[in-house]
């Protein structure tokens, strides 16, 4: 589904909707299944952290230039 | 995580640490959805020596005989850093005691109830249990009057004012 973000209060809702959507269903998991999202939020956050020290080296490099 | 389980579980019917459950967010992701953590918070009854003081040193040592490895203030259980913080204040106490099992795979393991990890995390103070306390509020997974005793017994009317002025 699109949505106009031009019209803020139709994104506005759309966005409440979706969080809300959202939200239902990660409560709808079992918790094995929360576990699991937990344990995959550990990879997705060292990769996160790998890019930000990436960026920050070659940011110290380029002001070396 | 099912390893992890099944290390304390043996540890408890070893007689290593007494009762225990699952705290923290790991908790929570039973009754809500899950949130980022880096580790799980087990709250149990540790061994006191007759002064008084908490011997960590026997559980520790068995930890590292099941494969635990120390790392800062965790020990990582098949994966999992673990945090073993005994039960510190009578409200932690009484969470503990009133744990219910539930099961993970086949595993059956006691976790506090949704009342008390708001209780606790009142108790606690910070943003990110304040934050936690709104989201299990508002799942409709609290007993309410519940936790308003507990609120009352333990006397945290004032950090109860606070999270009703942030989030009521």
């Amino acid at each position: 589904m699109s949505v106009d973000t031009a019209k803020f209060d139709a994104a506005l809702e759309y966005v409440v909707k979706a969080k809300a959507a959202w939200r239902k269903q990660a409560q709808s998991l079992t918790w094995e299944e929360k576990v699991a999202s937990i344990e995959r939020m550990w990879v997705r956050d060292a990769e996160l952290k790998r890019i930000r020290e990436m960026n920050m080296v070659n940011r110290i490099k380029a002001k070396g230039k | 995580m099912k390893s992890t389980l099944e290390v304390l579980l043996k540890l408890r019917s070893e007689g290593t640490i007494g009762q225990f459950a699952i705290g923290g967010a790991v908790a929570a992701s039973f009754y809500i959805e899950a949130v980022a953590t880096e580790d799980l918070d087990i709250f149990a009854f540790l061994q006191v020596a007759p002064s008084g003081l908490l011997v960590l040193t026997p559980l520790y040592e068995r930890l590292k005989q099941l494969g635990g490895v120390v790392k800062n203030e965790h020990v990582v259980l098949h994966g999992w850093p673990v945090q073993i913080l005994p039960a510190y204040t009578p409200l932690v106490e009484e969470a503990l005691t009133a744990a219910i099992e539930q099961q993970f795979h086949e595993v059956v393991v006691p976790v506090i109830s949704a009342d008390y990890l708001c209780a606790i995390a009142l108790q606690t103070g910070r943003a990110k249990d304040y934050q936690r306390i709104n989201a299990l509020l508002e799942a409709g997974v609290v007993e309410v009057d519940a936790l308003k005793k507990l609120v009352h017994k333990y006397k945290l009317e004032e950090r109860w004012e606070q999270y009703v002025s942030r989030y009521g």
